[in-house]
Protein backbone atom coordinates (compact mmCIF):
# COMPACT_ATOMS: atom_id res chain seq x y z
CA UNK A 1 0.00 0.00 0.00
CA UNK A 2 2.49 2.28 1.09
CA UNK A 3 4.85 1.28 -2.61
CA UNK A 4 1.35 2.54 -4.43
CA UNK A 5 0.94 5.95 -2.40
CA UNK A 6 4.34 6.60 -3.35
CA UNK A 7 3.47 6.57 -6.73
CA UNK A 8 0.40 8.79 -6.18
CA UNK A 9 2.29 11.29 -4.57
CA UNK A 10 4.77 12.27 -7.56
CA UNK A 11 0.66 12.81 -9.27
CA UNK A 12 -0.35 14.96 -6.40
CA UNK A 13 2.08 17.97 -6.94
CA UNK A 14 0.57 18.03 -10.84
CA UNK A 15 -3.16 17.71 -9.53
CA UNK A 16 -2.38 20.66 -7.53
CA UNK A 17 -1.21 22.77 -10.52
CA UNK A 18 -3.79 21.28 -12.53
CA UNK A 19 -1.58 20.06 -14.60
CA UNK A 20 -2.72 16.63 -15.04
CA UNK A 21 -4.68 14.96 -18.06
CA UNK A 22 -8.20 14.41 -17.84
CA UNK A 23 -8.08 10.46 -17.32
CA UNK A 24 -4.96 11.20 -14.62
CA UNK A 25 -7.03 13.56 -12.98
CA UNK A 26 -10.11 11.60 -12.39
CA UNK A 27 -8.06 8.64 -11.47
CA UNK A 28 -6.22 11.08 -8.83
CA UNK A 29 -9.46 12.22 -7.40
CA UNK A 30 -10.80 8.55 -6.98
CA UNK A 31 -7.96 7.50 -5.00
CA UNK A 32 -7.96 10.83 -2.78
CA UNK A 33 -11.78 9.43 -2.01
CA UNK A 34 -10.24 6.44 -0.57
CA UNK A 35 -6.82 7.50 0.90
CA UNK A 36 -6.63 9.52 3.81
CA UNK A 37 -2.86 9.96 3.90
CA UNK A 38 -3.08 11.42 0.26
CA UNK A 39 -5.98 13.25 0.80
CA UNK A 40 -3.92 14.80 3.79
CA UNK A 41 -0.97 15.37 1.86
CA UNK A 42 -2.64 16.96 -0.66
CA UNK A 43 -4.21 19.39 1.98
CA UNK A 44 -1.42 20.29 3.05
CA UNK A 45 0.40 21.01 -0.08
CA UNK A 46 -2.45 23.22 -1.41
CA UNK A 47 -2.08 24.65 1.83
CA UNK A 48 1.82 25.45 1.31
CA UNK A 49 0.84 26.75 -2.00
CA UNK A 50 -1.06 29.29 -0.40
CA UNK A 51 1.08 30.36 1.98
CA UNK A 52 4.04 30.77 -0.41
CA UNK A 53 1.79 32.92 -2.98
CA UNK A 54 1.04 34.91 -0.18
CA UNK A 55 4.27 35.12 0.67
CA UNK A 56 5.32 36.43 -2.13
CA UNK A 57 2.44 39.37 -2.32
CA UNK A 58 4.27 41.02 0.55
CA UNK A 59 7.91 41.11 -1.31
CA UNK A 60 7.46 44.86 -2.59
CA UNK A 61 10.63 46.56 -4.37
CA UNK A 62 11.73 49.42 -2.41
CA UNK A 63 10.71 52.81 -3.01
CA UNK A 64 13.70 54.12 -5.46
CA UNK A 65 14.32 51.08 -7.03
CA UNK A 66 12.11 52.09 -10.32
CA UNK A 67 14.61 55.90 -10.73
CA UNK A 68 17.64 53.86 -9.79
CA UNK A 69 16.85 51.34 -13.28
CA UNK A 70 15.66 54.39 -15.51
CA UNK A 71 18.76 55.86 -14.25
CA UNK A 72 20.97 53.34 -15.06
CA UNK A 73 19.45 52.82 -18.44
CA UNK A 74 19.43 56.05 -19.21
CA UNK A 75 23.10 55.79 -18.69
CA UNK A 76 23.45 52.59 -20.76
CA UNK A 77 21.26 54.50 -23.94
CA UNK A 78 24.28 57.05 -23.43
CA UNK A 79 27.03 55.09 -23.78
CA UNK A 80 26.03 53.36 -25.93
CA UNK A 81 25.15 56.25 -28.29
CA UNK A 82 28.66 57.68 -27.69
CA UNK A 83 30.41 54.48 -29.08
CA UNK A 84 27.97 54.07 -32.20
CA UNK A 85 29.03 57.93 -32.86
CA UNK A 86 32.54 56.51 -32.90
CA UNK A 87 31.59 53.88 -35.17
CA UNK A 88 30.05 56.30 -37.26
CA UNK A 89 33.45 58.86 -37.61
CA UNK A 90 35.37 56.11 -38.19
CA UNK A 91 33.13 54.84 -41.26
CA UNK A 92 33.16 58.20 -42.80
CA UNK A 93 36.86 58.68 -42.22
CA UNK A 94 37.41 55.49 -44.05
CA UNK A 95 34.67 56.29 -46.78
CA UNK A 96 36.57 59.52 -47.33
CA UNK A 97 40.02 57.82 -47.70
CA UNK A 98 38.38 55.82 -50.27
CA UNK A 99 36.55 58.11 -52.03
CA UNK A 100 39.89 60.03 -52.27
CA UNK A 101 42.09 57.49 -53.84
CA UNK A 102 39.56 56.49 -55.97
CA UNK A 103 39.05 59.91 -57.12
CA UNK A 104 43.30 59.73 -57.76
CA UNK A 105 42.93 56.54 -59.38
CA UNK A 106 39.79 57.38 -61.75
CA UNK A 107 40.18 59.50 -64.64
CA UNK A 108 39.03 62.88 -63.28
CA UNK A 109 41.77 61.98 -60.64
CA UNK A 110 44.89 62.72 -64.14
CA UNK A 111 42.08 66.07 -63.97
CA UNK A 112 42.83 66.97 -60.50
CA UNK A 113 46.44 65.65 -60.94
CA UNK A 114 46.91 68.04 -63.79
CA UNK A 115 45.53 71.24 -61.50
CA UNK A 116 48.04 69.52 -58.74
CA UNK A 117 51.38 70.20 -60.90
CA UNK A 118 49.92 73.53 -62.20
CA UNK A 119 49.42 75.18 -59.03
CA UNK A 120 52.65 73.52 -57.37
CA UNK A 121 54.11 74.83 -60.50
CA UNK A 122 52.79 78.83 -59.92
CA UNK A 123 54.23 78.32 -56.39
CA UNK A 124 57.77 76.77 -57.12
CA UNK A 125 57.89 79.49 -59.57
CA UNK A 126 56.60 82.64 -56.96
CA UNK A 127 59.25 81.02 -54.50
CA UNK A 128 61.79 80.78 -56.87
CA UNK A 129 61.60 84.85 -58.17
CA UNK A 130 63.61 86.29 -55.22
CA UNK A 131 66.90 83.73 -55.70
CA UNK A 132 66.40 84.20 -59.43
CA UNK A 133 66.37 88.29 -59.39
CA UNK A 134 69.12 88.24 -57.06
CA UNK A 135 68.07 90.86 -54.83
CA UNK A 136 66.56 89.47 -51.61
CA UNK A 137 66.07 92.87 -50.32
CA UNK A 138 62.90 93.04 -53.01
CA UNK A 139 61.10 90.19 -51.22
CA UNK A 140 61.69 92.07 -47.89
CA UNK A 141 60.10 95.09 -49.19
CA UNK A 142 57.34 93.23 -50.81
CA UNK A 143 56.39 91.94 -47.30
CA UNK A 144 56.85 94.94 -45.52
CA UNK A 145 54.27 96.66 -47.49
CA UNK A 146 51.96 93.60 -47.45
CA UNK A 147 51.99 94.08 -44.26
CA UNK A 148 51.73 97.73 -43.82
CA UNK A 149 48.73 97.04 -46.26
CA UNK A 150 46.80 94.81 -44.03
CA UNK A 151 47.53 97.12 -40.82
CA UNK A 152 46.01 100.08 -42.87
CA UNK A 153 42.63 98.04 -44.32
CA UNK A 154 42.61 96.16 -40.41
CA UNK A 155 42.49 99.96 -38.83
CA UNK A 156 39.71 101.55 -41.18
CA UNK A 157 37.71 98.47 -41.09
CA UNK A 158 37.59 99.49 -36.65
CA UNK A 159 37.23 102.55 -37.49
CA UNK A 160 34.24 102.60 -39.85
CA UNK A 161 32.76 100.08 -37.57
CA UNK A 162 33.24 102.37 -34.02
CA UNK A 163 31.77 105.26 -36.07
CA UNK A 164 28.94 103.32 -37.11
CA UNK A 165 28.43 102.50 -33.85
CA UNK A 166 28.25 106.05 -32.42
CA UNK A 167 26.06 107.06 -34.95
CA UNK A 168 23.42 103.94 -33.19
CA UNK A 169 24.35 105.39 -29.72
CA UNK A 170 23.44 109.08 -31.21
CA UNK B 1 -0.83 40.24 -21.00
CA UNK B 2 -2.42 43.49 -21.67
CA UNK B 3 -2.84 45.35 -24.96
CA UNK B 4 -1.31 48.33 -23.30
CA UNK B 5 1.72 46.49 -22.57
CA UNK B 6 1.94 44.99 -25.83
CA UNK B 7 1.74 48.05 -27.21
CA UNK B 8 4.73 49.76 -25.09
CA UNK B 9 7.14 46.57 -26.01
CA UNK B 10 6.74 47.60 -29.53
CA UNK B 11 7.31 51.20 -28.57
CA UNK B 12 10.57 50.68 -26.79
CA UNK B 13 11.73 48.07 -29.79
CA UNK B 14 10.96 51.21 -32.49
CA UNK B 15 13.56 52.88 -29.63
CA UNK B 16 11.35 55.59 -27.80
CA UNK B 17 12.94 55.83 -23.94
CA UNK B 18 9.61 56.80 -22.16
CA UNK B 19 8.26 53.43 -23.20
CA UNK B 20 11.44 51.63 -21.15
CA UNK B 21 10.64 53.61 -18.17
CA UNK B 22 7.16 52.57 -18.34
CA UNK B 23 7.92 49.14 -19.21
CA UNK B 24 10.48 49.16 -15.88
CA UNK B 25 7.17 50.64 -13.71
CA UNK B 26 5.10 47.52 -14.73
CA UNK B 27 7.16 45.01 -14.72
CA UNK B 28 9.47 46.16 -12.01
CA UNK B 29 7.71 44.19 -9.18
CA UNK B 30 8.11 41.30 -11.32
CA UNK B 31 11.38 40.95 -11.85
CA UNK B 32 12.18 42.31 -8.23
CA UNK B 33 9.96 39.24 -6.85
CA UNK B 34 11.80 36.74 -9.01
CA UNK B 35 15.25 37.74 -7.85
CA UNK B 36 14.50 38.23 -4.19
CA UNK B 37 13.02 34.83 -4.34
CA UNK B 38 15.38 33.05 -5.58
CA UNK B 39 18.54 35.25 -3.79
CA UNK B 40 16.36 35.63 -0.50
CA UNK B 41 18.37 39.05 -0.09
CA UNK B 42 17.30 42.41 -0.41
CA UNK B 43 20.36 44.33 -1.72
CA UNK B 44 21.04 41.39 -4.12
CA UNK B 45 17.60 41.54 -5.50
CA UNK B 46 17.92 45.11 -6.33
CA UNK B 47 21.11 45.06 -8.00
CA UNK B 48 19.73 41.69 -10.09
CA UNK B 49 16.72 43.75 -10.90
CA UNK B 50 18.85 46.39 -12.43
CA UNK B 51 20.84 44.26 -14.46
CA UNK B 52 18.02 42.33 -15.52
CA UNK B 53 16.05 45.64 -17.18
CA UNK B 54 20.10 46.51 -18.81
CA UNK B 55 20.09 43.33 -19.88
CA UNK B 56 16.84 42.91 -21.70
CA UNK B 57 16.65 46.31 -22.97
CA UNK B 58 20.01 45.48 -24.86
CA UNK B 59 18.46 42.60 -26.21
CA UNK B 60 14.71 43.79 -27.00
CA UNK B 61 15.35 43.00 -30.53
CA UNK B 62 16.12 38.91 -29.77
CA UNK B 63 12.35 39.01 -28.98
CA UNK B 64 10.61 37.15 -30.97
CA UNK B 65 7.20 37.98 -29.79
CA UNK B 66 5.79 40.58 -27.86
CA UNK B 67 3.64 38.05 -26.12
CA UNK B 68 6.17 36.19 -24.84
CA UNK B 69 7.48 39.09 -23.23
CA UNK B 70 7.06 38.38 -19.46
CA UNK B 71 8.78 35.00 -20.00
CA UNK B 72 11.31 36.58 -21.52
CA UNK B 73 11.80 39.01 -18.95
CA UNK B 74 11.45 36.13 -16.16
CA UNK B 75 14.31 34.06 -18.24
CA UNK B 76 16.70 37.07 -17.49
CA UNK B 77 15.72 37.39 -14.14
CA UNK B 78 16.14 34.02 -13.25
CA UNK B 79 19.99 33.82 -14.93
CA UNK B 80 21.15 36.75 -13.34
CA UNK B 81 20.27 35.87 -9.60
CA UNK B 82 21.37 32.99 -10.40
CA UNK B 83 24.46 34.48 -11.44
CA UNK B 84 24.46 36.10 -8.47
CA UNK B 85 23.86 33.61 -6.07
CA UNK B 86 27.01 31.77 -7.77
CA UNK B 87 29.49 34.60 -7.61
CA UNK B 88 27.80 35.25 -3.58
CA UNK B 89 28.43 31.55 -3.23
CA UNK B 90 31.70 31.74 -3.99
CA UNK B 91 32.43 34.66 -1.59
CA UNK B 92 30.80 32.27 0.86
CA UNK B 93 28.20 34.48 2.35
CA UNK B 94 24.87 33.06 4.42
CA UNK B 95 22.08 33.87 2.99
CA UNK B 96 18.93 35.10 4.59
CA UNK B 97 20.65 36.11 7.92
CA UNK B 98 18.83 39.97 7.50
CA UNK B 99 16.02 37.95 7.12
CA UNK B 100 15.79 36.36 10.25
CA UNK B 101 16.80 38.99 12.25
CA UNK B 102 14.69 41.81 10.56
CA UNK B 103 11.67 40.52 12.04
CA UNK B 104 10.91 39.48 15.46
CA UNK B 105 7.08 40.50 15.58
CA UNK B 106 4.84 38.03 16.57
CA UNK B 107 1.71 38.80 14.57
CA UNK B 108 1.36 35.58 12.72
CA UNK B 109 1.87 37.16 8.75
CA UNK B 110 5.08 37.89 9.76
CA UNK B 111 5.67 34.66 11.13
CA UNK B 112 4.52 32.99 8.41
CA UNK B 113 6.37 35.02 6.45
CA UNK B 114 9.70 34.24 8.46
CA UNK B 115 8.63 30.54 8.11
CA UNK B 116 8.32 30.67 4.33
CA UNK B 117 11.90 32.94 4.08
CA UNK B 118 13.35 30.09 6.14
CA UNK B 119 12.03 27.44 4.08
CA UNK B 120 12.79 28.65 0.85
CA UNK B 121 16.54 29.19 2.03
CA UNK B 122 16.75 25.82 2.44
CA UNK B 123 15.86 24.70 -0.62
CA UNK B 124 18.26 24.50 -3.17
CA UNK B 125 18.33 26.74 -5.70
CA UNK B 126 17.12 25.07 -8.66
CA UNK B 127 14.06 23.63 -6.19
CA UNK B 128 13.83 27.39 -5.16
CA UNK B 129 13.53 28.85 -8.90
CA UNK B 130 10.45 26.55 -9.72
CA UNK B 131 8.82 27.33 -6.66
CA UNK B 132 9.56 30.84 -7.43
CA UNK B 133 8.20 30.49 -11.25
CA UNK B 134 5.25 28.29 -9.88
CA UNK B 135 4.44 29.76 -6.78
CA UNK B 136 5.23 33.43 -7.18
CA UNK B 137 4.40 34.00 -10.64
CA UNK B 138 1.72 31.06 -11.47
CA UNK B 139 3.40 30.49 -14.63
CA UNK B 140 2.26 26.88 -16.22
CA UNK B 141 4.32 24.28 -16.89
CA UNK B 142 5.41 24.87 -20.56
CA UNK B 143 6.33 28.75 -19.63
CA UNK B 144 8.77 27.06 -16.75
CA UNK B 145 10.54 25.03 -18.98
CA UNK B 146 10.85 28.08 -21.61
CA UNK B 147 12.26 29.75 -18.92
CA UNK B 148 14.54 27.45 -17.28
CA UNK B 149 15.54 25.62 -20.64
CA UNK B 150 14.59 22.14 -19.70
CA UNK B 151 11.65 19.78 -20.79
CA UNK B 152 8.21 19.67 -19.22
CA UNK B 153 8.77 16.64 -17.67
CA UNK B 154 12.17 17.69 -15.81
CA UNK B 155 9.68 20.68 -14.91
CA UNK B 156 7.34 18.43 -13.37
CA UNK B 157 9.42 16.62 -11.41
CA UNK B 158 11.50 19.34 -10.24
CA UNK B 159 8.49 20.72 -9.11
CA UNK B 160 7.33 17.76 -6.84
CA UNK B 161 10.93 17.27 -5.41
CA UNK B 162 10.59 20.56 -4.55
CA UNK B 163 7.38 20.81 -3.15
CA UNK B 164 7.70 18.12 -0.64
CA UNK B 165 11.14 19.39 0.33
CA UNK B 166 9.59 22.75 1.18
CA UNK B 167 6.89 20.53 2.63
CA UNK B 168 9.37 19.10 5.36
CA UNK B 169 10.55 22.11 5.80
CA UNK B 170 7.05 24.14 6.27
CA UNK B 171 5.72 21.31 7.70
CA UNK B 172 8.26 21.15 10.78
CA UNK B 173 7.32 24.62 10.79
CA UNK B 174 3.35 25.11 11.04
CA UNK B 175 3.77 21.51 13.20
CA UNK B 176 1.27 19.41 10.75
CA UNK B 177 3.79 17.48 9.20
ZN1 LIG C 1 -2.58 7.19 -1.11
Amino acid sequence: MMDRCRDWESLLTAYVDGELSAVEEQRVRAHLAVCPACASLFADLLADEEQVAAYAQTIEPPLGLEARVVAALAEEHQVVQSRRLVYVYLCCSIIGLCALVGLVVSPIGSLVTIAFHFASAVLRGLVSIPTAVHQQWLVVAAAFSLLLLGISLFGTARLLRSSRRSEVLL
Amino acid sequence: MEQADLDLIRQARRGKPEALADIVRNYQQFVYRTAYGVLQNATDAEDATQEAFIKAFRSLKQLREERTFPTWLARIAVRVSLDMLASRQRRAQSPSDEVSAAVSGAEDAAVARIDVDRALARLNEEHRTVIVLRAFHGLEYDEIAQVLDIPVGTVRSRLHHARMQLRRFLGGERGDG
